[in-house]
């Protein structure tokens, strides 16, 4: 990849915090050396307390580094004018609770100097792309916490960012809105934008990370491509469509991979995740008003 | 406050500062600021050199040391050490260095019984107060270089000046404008105003004139106020972030319903004092004024502290909304300068409103004709000074010159002179300084005012006052101090022997004594005051403390202007002056009753200005104290939470009440010593006025004084000198608030709010708002 391709680059990157006397208290991070590169889409993974929301905070220049550097477009993080390429959602939507939406919008885009035509243009369009038209006049205070997230993505895209720097995104939305900011990320990246995400929901990282970094007491753990990452060498999965399983069908399988030098290990049929199958139901749910459960003897006489 | 202890006070502080001493001002400030700034230069290197800039170019971005400020700061540190040196000369017992003296020459003591008055400032060129004010001046340019940097930066982003500014101004406005007036918020509008209406056409129809007058002044100050407060937000809506922070501050401030809850506990405060309780018919006016004044202070203070302390930058990073605002391209310092300028102007326009609505009260409120006789007006006095003479010394049985008897009041400045017919004391007043436009005053009059103290030796019929006889002389006409009993002669015996012939010849044509502006004796008495510089009042009953008057011609001021005075001796410090063109001779006629004045006491009108104009110029120092608060407030803000914050603000805010006293245990002028050795008192139960024994203990107690009084001398400029800002005095006693006065209070807030504003560009650019 070219240099100028590089987004984000951490050197290095150290953040230990210390008391009010100075004294170690905790190394958040350790020598973090990261590279994203344009139209990617990054997952910072680890536990709580692994360092993912403190390298975010020193990209944006929330805090200093305690050693070595961090560069955003090439920038050193300290510089501010970066941050006008830049969209943040933070892990909590920690916006002004007095404020209605078109306000917030208002507020956030005039941080930019985006001029007024564009930004009551930009803000109309993204309270329309979050689904918060409805409520576009109610405050803050009054906004559930998913409602509040989706501002927040909103807020984050006020100045059309070419990185979107993403804390937790999808916590407090429900399946659906979870799977809505999954498609809204993927979404970006078509659009040519860099995203880095953090979360310690691995179904999500999984299911939009290009690459992913894992962290684990402030130590970088592991770094690379997810497929690469998640891909089992050792193991095979072979999937058919149309087959009964029986005990032929083992034996026959058995031996058919004794001859390659291998052993089966199972055979029996996939399952899906919990969140197709709620995403089924809801979607069904929409297509046939009225639908209810019913228990299988009842399902069966229908 | 009666018009007594007004007097006191203009004797206390003096007159306050002017034009003339803003050069002094700055040379000060040079010296304070720089000393502060020096000490935060050094902080600042240290936390540079302990930083990891030269690892990080975040780091060396975010903590710049550049060739500019490390020049400056050994230029400063050379300064200091020269001011160090010359301090070291003037201990060894020096005067002077290479012919220039080291240091001012030492204020002399007052009189005993008089107030100690710091002296105003003025541009001082010996060694120690140059080497000083240079050290202070490369101390400032090197704290002051990165702060001046990013706010030519931050200007650039949030003050676009010439025509681009203007057209995107325009298209804000127009664009805000637009959306504000949507069809539901003009039928609210619209029923708002029909109520308005409809109450107004009751108060009309049922109600007086007069409240109908306070119906009418209320709306006018709404509307104003309404108008003006959307004016601010089309303002803020212009330009760049520090605007659109401010306006955030606004709204938030608007819908805390903090000041809601303010406004509506303490407006009942504001309706005119004898509504509540009775009041002497001629303090009506300074009793209104001063309670308006109070609720007014109250009524901002408190919301602008509370506001500033807990809603503005403290709140941001306890809620956490700091994240989303500090990883916009926004630079800190316009978060504090956004929240300072969104509070200052929310709070400004409550003033407005309060001030408006106050002056309705007041203007319509009925009070006494005595009362606007005295306090309902600015009169623009023009002040001399006084002295006291008798016989001369050598003629007297003390040999010394007569200086104004003491009656042993306590607290009470005023001297006084005894009366009787042949008494020979008088109270003098000099006038060095005669505005022109007194010898062409308005019906050839020029209105003199006194307050007088009367001490009475004897009881005296009661409700009649003491007479008082008054001799106004110009240059041309002066007086020589008698050697014995008799009245005090001119200078020029045929002078005054043609004047009394003059008098004698016209009082056979006119009432010379019965002499009245506008009436043949009045003209006669003009021609000759102006003619021999000369004017006497021959009898005028005054009272204990009443503000009495008298007209003397213009005449006797077209004569002052004549001719050059020439110079002489000041009895006070010896230096040479201007000799006074006019002088008024004070004498008391009647026996047993002792006249005491001071020197604010009588003054010159040289015209008066409208009450209403006065009143709101009297505001502008509770504005200043507001910029004040919330400037500290805000500064605090950067680094404490939200009650630290407010704790620091009220003990740095509150004492600045308490300069006086701070003053002098600065300077060691406190009864009974400094804190060691009164404390040392107080342990061993002796008497804390009894000077201490000659030992090496009250001698070391001594010493730690000194230091201490070093100490509190740095730190005692930190607190802002709030009482230079304190207005409602000169209302209240209907004194005209030059506008000099208001310039360099504005020029002290700048001063006093400048080093605020640099140590909390520091705080916040050091501050990881996200730890």
């Amino acid at each position: 990849m070219a240099e100028s391709d590089v987004v984000v680059k951490t050197q290095s990157l150290t953040k230990v915090y210390r008391d009010f006397w100075g004294r170690k208290k905790k190394t958040a991070l350790n020598a973090l050396d990261l590279t994203i590169h344009k139209g990617e889409i990054f997952g910072l993974l680890g536990p709580n307390g692994s360092g993912k929301t403190t390298t975010i905070k020193l990209l944006l220049g929330l805090l200093f580094p305690t050693g070595g550097d961090a560069f955003v477009f090439g920038e050193p993080a300290a510089k501010v004018e970066k941050n006008e390429r830049i969209g943040y959602l933070p892990e909590e939507s920690y916006l002004y609770r007095f404020l209605n939406a078109e306000e917030t919008l208002d507020f956030y885009g005039r941080l930019f100097d985006i001029d007024p035509d564009t930004r009551r243009r930009r803000a109309a369009e993204l309270i329309d792309m979050v689904g918060l038209s409805a409520d576009k006049k109610r405050i803050l205070k009054e906004y559930s916490k998913g409602m509040r997230q989706r501002i927040g993505l909103a807020q984050a895209l006020i100045n059309d960012p070419e990185l979107v720097i993403l804390d937790e995104p999808t916590s407090g939305l429900d399946p659906l809105g979870t799977r809505w900011m999954k498609d809204l990320i993927l979404d970006l990246r078509k659009k040519g934008k860099t995203v880095l995400m953090c979360s310690h929901r691995l179904d999500d990282v999984q299911d939009v990370c290009d690459r992913i970094a894992i962290l684990y007491n402030g130590d970088l753990q592991t770094l690379g491509k997810v497929s690469t990452l998640l891909e089992d060498a050792v193991r095979l999965e072979v999937r058919a469509n149309k087959v009964k399983e029986s005990p032929e069908l083992k034996a026959d399988l058995e031996a058919v991979f004794r001859k390659h030098g291998g052993e089966l290990e199972t055979v029996g049929h996939p399952t899906t995740t919990l969140e197709e199958l709620f995403l089924k139901i809801v979607d069904e749910s929409k297509a046939r008003p009225g639908r209810r459960y019913l228990p299988p003897a009842e399902a069966a006489k229908q | 406050m009666s018009s007594a202890l007004f007097g006191i006070l203009q004797l206390d502080k003096g007159e306050p500062l002017g034009y003339a001493h803003i050069a002094g001002l700055v040379q000060n400030w040079l010296e304070v600021a720089g000393g502060f700034g020096m000490l935060g230069l050094v902080v600042y290197l240290l936390y540079a050199l302990r930083t990891p800039t030269d690892q990080s170019q975040s780091e060396k971005l975010r903590v710049p040391v550049s060739k500019f400020m490390l020049t400056c700061a050994a230029l400063a540190v050379v300064s200091y050490a020269c001011v160090g040196g010359l301090f070291a000369l003037q201990a060894a017992g020096k005067t002077s260095f290479a012919g220039k003296p080291l240091a001012p020459p030492p204020v002399p003591p007052p009189p005993p019984g008089m107030p100690i008055v710091t002296p105003p400032p003025e541009v001082r060129t010996e060694l120690i107060p140059l080497a000083w004010m240079v050290a202070g001046t490369f101390a400032l340019l090197g704290i002051g270089e990165p702060f001046a940097r990013d706010l030519a930066k931050i200007r650039r982003r949030n003050l676009t000046l010439g025509t681009a500014g203007v057209r995107r101004f325009g298209r804000s406005v127009a664009s805000y404008a637009g959306g504000l007036l949507g069809p539901r918020r003009l039928v609210g509008l619209g029923a708002a105003l029909g109520l308005y209406a409809l109450l107004g056409v009751l108060v009309l129809a049922f109600g007086s004139d007069r409240l109908f007058g306070i119906y009418l002044g209320v709306c006018i100050v709404a509307v104003t106020v309404v108008l003006l407060g959307t004016l601010a937000l089309m303002l803020f809506e212009a330009e760049g972030p520090v605007w659109a922070i401010a306006k955030l501050s606004f709204k938030e401030a608007i819908r805390s319903q903090l000041l809601w809850v303010f406004l509506l506990v303490f407006l009942p405060f504001l309706f005119p004092a004898q509504w509540f309780k009775v009041i002497k018919p001629s303090d009506e006016l300074r009793v209104t004024v001063e309670r308006a004044d109070l609720v007014l202070t109250l009524l901002t203070l408190i919301p602008a502290l509370l506001l500033a302390s807990f809603y503005g930058i403290p709140n941001d990073i306890k809620n956490l909304n700091i994240y989303t605002v500090v990883s916009k391209p926004v630079e800190k310092f316009e978060i504090v300068l956004g929240r300072f300028v969104g509070y200052l102007a929310l709070m400004t326009l409550v003033l407005l409103g309060l001030t408006g609505v106050s002056l309705v009260l007041i203007t319509n409120s009925s009070i006494s004709q005595r009362a606007k006789d005295e306090t309902y007006k600015a009169r623009v006095p023009v002040r001399g000074t006084l002295e006291f003479k008798s016989v001369e010394a050598k003629y007297r049985s003390d040999k010394t010159e007569f200086e104004g008897t003491n009656v042993g009041r306590e607290f009470d400045y005023r001297k006084y002179i005894p009366g009787g017919e042949g008494a020979m004391q008088r109270g003098i007043w000099h006038f060095r300084r005669v505005p022109a436009a007194l010898g062409t005053a308005q019906d050839d009059r020029v209105p003199v005012e006194f307050t007088f103290d009367i001490f009475k030796l004897t009881k005296g019929e009661q409700n009649k006052g003491a007479s008082v006889s008054f001799r106004f002389v110009t240059h041309n006409a002066r007086q020589k101090q008698p050697t014995g009993p008799g009245t005090w002669p001119w200078e020029d015996p045929q002078r005054e022997k043609e004047y009394q012939e003059r008098v004698k010849e016209a009082s056979k044509r006119v009432n010379l004594g019965g002499a009245r502006p506008g009436t043949p004796a009045w003209a006669e008495l003009n021609a000759i005051a102006e003619e021999f510089g000369c004017f006497e009042f021959g009898s005028k009953e005054v009272f204990d403390y009443q503000v009495m008057g008298l007209d003397a011609p213009a005449g006797l001021f077209r004569n002052a202007m004549k001719g050059d005075p020439g110079t002489m001796k000041d009895p006070r410090t010896g230096r040479d002056v201007p000799f006074p063109r006019v002088s008024v001779y004070v004498k008391c006629e009647t026996p047993g009753q002792l006249l005491g004045m001071a020197e604010p006491d009588l003054y010159l009108l040289e015209y008066e200005q409208p009450f209403a104009v006065n009143y709101v110029k009297g505001m502008f120092g509770l504005w200043c104290w507001l910029a004040i608060l919330i400037g500290l407030a805000v500064a605090w803000s950067t680094y404490l939470s939200s009650v630290l914050s407010l704790l620091v603000v009220l003990v740095v805010f509150g004492t600045g009440f308490f300069t006086d006293f701070i003053n002098d245990v600065a300077s060691g002028r406190t009864v009974g010593g400094g804190p060691f050795e009164s404390m040392s008192k107080l342990m061993k139960a002796e008497q804390p006025t009894a000077p201490s024994a000659d030992t090496a203990g009250a001698k070391a107690l001594g010493a730690a004084d000194k230091g201490w009084s070093w100490v509190v001398r740095r730190v005692s400029k930190a607190f802002p000198d709030l009482q230079s800002f304190e207005w409602s005095a000169f209302v209240a006693e209907g004194f005209n608030i030059d506008t000099q006065y208001l310039v360099v209070n504005l020029l002290m807030l700048i001063g006093y709010l400048l080093p605020w504003g640099i140590l909390a560009y520091y705080l916040m650019k050091s501050r990881e708002v996200a730890a």
